[in-house]
């Protein structure tokens, strides 16, 4: 894949994202992992199943303008209700939630590729475990990394998550 | 046989206990080899951060899964364990298990030991706890008494660096010197303890008859937090930072990781003491040497050399047998491997009792939510406890519990936040913001209890060796018997009740589940019961006032052989309800006074 069709497809990739695990583009971008996380679906899978999930999270935007309740049902209904794309956008979520990426099961395989040689669950790396939104959603830091400072845990929890 | 090199002790083990001999060896001016078995790694940072980079990249985050596996000196696993079929022997994973129920703790093979991954709590054992059977008819009774071990407590607090506050550890009869403080202050209590402690605050259990008061305490920790200037006298005390990195880990930052691995080392590991032992120019660590047997003179009975495999690489298998003398012996390689290399030596004690007596605390685990966020997943992995039901008269009845209360939520009993995530996708369909608002409110209500279960000494509570079961380089894997006796299991039905009424008093959901199928799941009397391994072996070789009733005598050597010291938690007769390696390093600082007392004698004489 070229560097310039990585960068678009990132830009749509990283809205997609946002929509999924609630979390804002800047937070994400602020991981430095978006085109990490894109590249590693590709090799996973293959582009083209990207594209076409980016261009299905693209359309529902477009065909529900400022209707953030029309676009989340929509995206129930043709993404998390669909046996193609639900897997896939639940293990885009696995992948920003925890750094891993899961490999998809026989059935889906057998459907849609039929043969994903280099789809296999892995950490992407020790910055991606870091990186994780899990922590993040739960109000806390990674395990073993982004310490919060002495006597901090003894301090009240945060009242919301990050956005 | 290693002629070139003279020393006048060879201490097989480079963990906790192996280190403080060294090192009081060492001071005195004695020449020290350690042989260990781990791989060789150097004392500095980078060496350390590689640790910590293969548990990033872990699948698995299990208190082992930092410290790469060895071919040629296996640890056991936490994963290893399952339900045993009576009459199969589980050899999935490096112990062989007959059951009836699975042993499920475990320990590291690299040098600094298994305090690489410990918690580091460090309670003091309750006065009461040397002499159990003279009490309450359970158990056995120490050769030494709480006061007599009482200085060696204050090394052993020095030498790890303890944080905790003397008025907080006054209970069930545990005194201090006049004028004693800890080396640094309590850790600050976490907000969890401080929530738990307004909703139990007049709270008393009522169990039996009886009534008991409950008090949620700071638990002293091995870990650096803000130095007392009391200490010592007004000298203070200057916290040990990581090794080859020594600003880094002056006081703990909340990485949340101490099991199993400490970041910064504001924990204790024993590499700290390792170091300060080889800068003295005495100790010499040999790295990749394992330790199989010991060679004697069945005329005199003395320990005349060790034997060793010393492997290239992990995963050849590939090694050279050698060995070497000294004046004098120790075998510091915990609990189960201790017993082994003498068992696999012939050498199997006039008691009888080499290998025998195995202990662990079952721990039985507990959860909720809490009915407020309580901020899960912050700071140590516990800073305060329940010591209720660690003493009293109803021991004679059913074994005493302390109460570890969790901070991390659920990451033990069920691996919080990862399996919520998974529930949420999976079952719970969710996505987006709703997805992540799940999973902050859920979290951070989550909290845990811990009983830490005191194991009585059973003998038939055993390692033993097989010639059918030996590793990649021929040596024995440990062969282990174990149970759980009914006056444990009536500690865990306790522990359950109070888990009951706390959290009706406190107002807590009990989310509790056991799972029928997991490895020490018991169903007992209408209670389900599950209870895990706390890491915590001893027995093996205890000591006792005798060689007909112990392996070891109170400064753990050996009866048969005079110039042999076994020491490490494998020496204590009981376990009591305290994480036993601040008790264990007591009476290693003991050991070695007693080693430096030999070695002087012979001098003399010489
Ligand atoms: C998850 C976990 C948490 C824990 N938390 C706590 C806690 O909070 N508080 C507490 O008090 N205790 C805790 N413990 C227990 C504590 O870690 C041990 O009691 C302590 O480390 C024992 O010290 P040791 O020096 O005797 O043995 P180890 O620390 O196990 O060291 C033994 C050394 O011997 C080496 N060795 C082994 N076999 C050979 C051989 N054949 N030849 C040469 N060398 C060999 C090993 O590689 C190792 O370096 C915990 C344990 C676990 C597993
Ligand atoms: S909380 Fe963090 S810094 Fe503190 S001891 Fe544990 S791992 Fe180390």
């Amino acid at each position: 894949m070229s560097n310039s069709s990585i960068n678009e497809l990132g830009i749509g990739f990283k809205a997609m994202s946002a929509a999924f695990t609630g979390f804002n583009e800047s937070t994400l971008q602020g991981t430095g992992l978006n085109d990490v996380y894109l590249q590693t679906v590709c090799n996973a899978l293959n582009q083209t199943l990207v594209e076409e999930l980016i261009a299905l999270y693209a359309t529902l935007v477009l065909e529900n303008p400022d209707n953030p309740k029309g676009l989340k049902h929509a995206m129930r209904h043709q993404i998390f209700a669909s046996p193609k794309w639900a897997p896939l956008a639940q293990n885009i979520i696995q992948l920003w939630y925890t750094g891993t990426w899961n490999q998809m099961s026989f059935d889906w395989t057998q459907a849609y590729g039929p043969f994903f040689p280099n789809d296999n669950t892995a950490i992407v790396s020790s910055d991606s475990y870091k990186q994780g939104l899990i922590w993040k959603a739960v109000g806390a830091h990674p395990m073993g990394a982004k310490q919060e400072g002495f006597a901090s845990w003894a301090f009240p929890p945060p009242s919301a998550p990050e956005n | 046989m290693d002629k070139d090199k003279d020393f006048d002790v060879v201490i097989v083990g480079a963990g906790i206990s192996g280190a403080i001999t060294a090192n009081e060896l060492a001071k005195k001016g004695y020449s020290v080899l350690i042989l260990e078995a781990g791989v060789k790694k150097s004392n500095n940072y980078q060496s350390y951060l590689s640790y910590l980079d293969t548990y990033y990249n872990n699948m698995v985050k299990i208190p082992n899964s930092p410290f790469p596996n060895n071919p040629d000196a296996p640890q056991p696993l936490v994963t290893d364990a399952q339900q045993i079929v009576p009459g199969t022997p589980d050899t999935t994973g490096y112990f062989v298990q007959n059951g009836p129920q699975p042993f499920q703790s475990t320990y590291t093979r690299s040098k600094g030991g298994t305090t690489l991954h410990w918690l580091g709590t460090c309670l003091r054992m309750l006065p009461d706890d040397f002499k159990e059977k003279e009490r309450y008819g359970t158990g056995l009774d120490w050769p030494i008494s709480y006061e007599e071990l009482m200085p060696y407590y204050r090394k052993a607090e020095h030498e790890i660096g303890v944080s905790a506050c003397v008025e907080d550890q006054t209970f069930h009869g545990v005194h201090f010197e006049k004028d004693y403080v800890y080396p640094m202050k309590k850790v600050p209590q976490s907000y969890l303890d401080q929530k738990l402690g307004d909703w139990a605050d007049g709270f008393e259990f009522q169990y039996e008859g009886e009534s008991y008061e409950v008090d949620i305490v700071s638990t002293p920790q091995g870990r650096n937090s803000t130095p007392n200037p009391n200490y010592d006298g007004g000298k203070g005390y200057q916290p040990v930072g990581a090794v080859g990195n020594p600003d880094l880990g002056q006081r703990c930052e909340g990485n949340s990781a101490c099991v199993p691995i400490c970041p910064v080392q504001a924990k204790y590991n024993a590499l700290k003491t390792l170091k300060k032992a080889v800068e003295t120019g005495q100790v010499k660590i040999w790295s990749q040497c394992v330790v199989t047997e010991l060679t004697y003179d069945t005329g005199n009975g003395h320990i005349t050399g060790v034997k060793y495999k010393k492997y290239k690489n992990p995963n050849s298998g590939k090694h050279k047998e050698k060995k070497i003398s000294a004046k004098r012996y120790v075998l510091a390689t915990h609990a189960v491997e201790n017993a082994k290399i003498m068992l696999a030596s012939g050498l199997y004690s006039t008691s009888g009792l080499m290998g025998k007596n195995l202990m662990d605390h079952p721990v039985l685990l507990t959860w909720g939510l809490a009915p407020e966020k309580v901020g899960a997943l912050r700071g140590p992995g516990s800073t305060s406890g329940i010591p209720t039901m660690r003493g009293g008269d109803f021991r004679s009845n059913f074994s005493p519990f302390r109460v570890e209360i969790g901070n991390w939520g659920w990451n033990w009993p069920d691996g919080s936040p990862f399996t919520q995530l998974n529930e949420a996708l999976s079952t719970g369909n969710m996505f987006g913001d709703d997805l992540k608002q799940h999973m902050f409110e859920l979290n951070q209500r989550m909290f845990r209890f811990g009983f830490l279960i005191e194991q009585q000494p059973a003998e038939t509570n055993q390692v033993t060796i097989d010639p059918a079961y030996k590793d990649q380089l021929g040596n024995y894997r440990p062969v282990i018997n174990y149970d759980i006796s009914d006056h444990e299991i009536k500690g865990m039905v306790a522990a359950k009740e109070f888990t009951k009424q706390f959290f009706q008093a406190a107002g807590i959901d009990d989310q509790t589940q056991y799972n029928p199928t997991a490895p020490g799941y018991m169903y007992n009397d209408g209670n389900e019961l599950w209870w895990q391994g706390a890491g915590h072996l001893a027995g093996t070789h205890i000591m006792g006032t005798n060689a007909k009733n112990s392996v070891v005598d109170k400064n753990q050597k050996c009866w048969d052989y005079d110039n042999l010291y076994m020491i490490g938690c494998g020496s204590m007769p009981t376990v009591s309800t305290s994480n036993p390696t601040l008790t264990m390093a007591a009476i290693t600082f003991m050991a070695a006074e007693q080693l430096i007392l030999d070695l002087e004698k012979e001098s003399i004489l010489v």
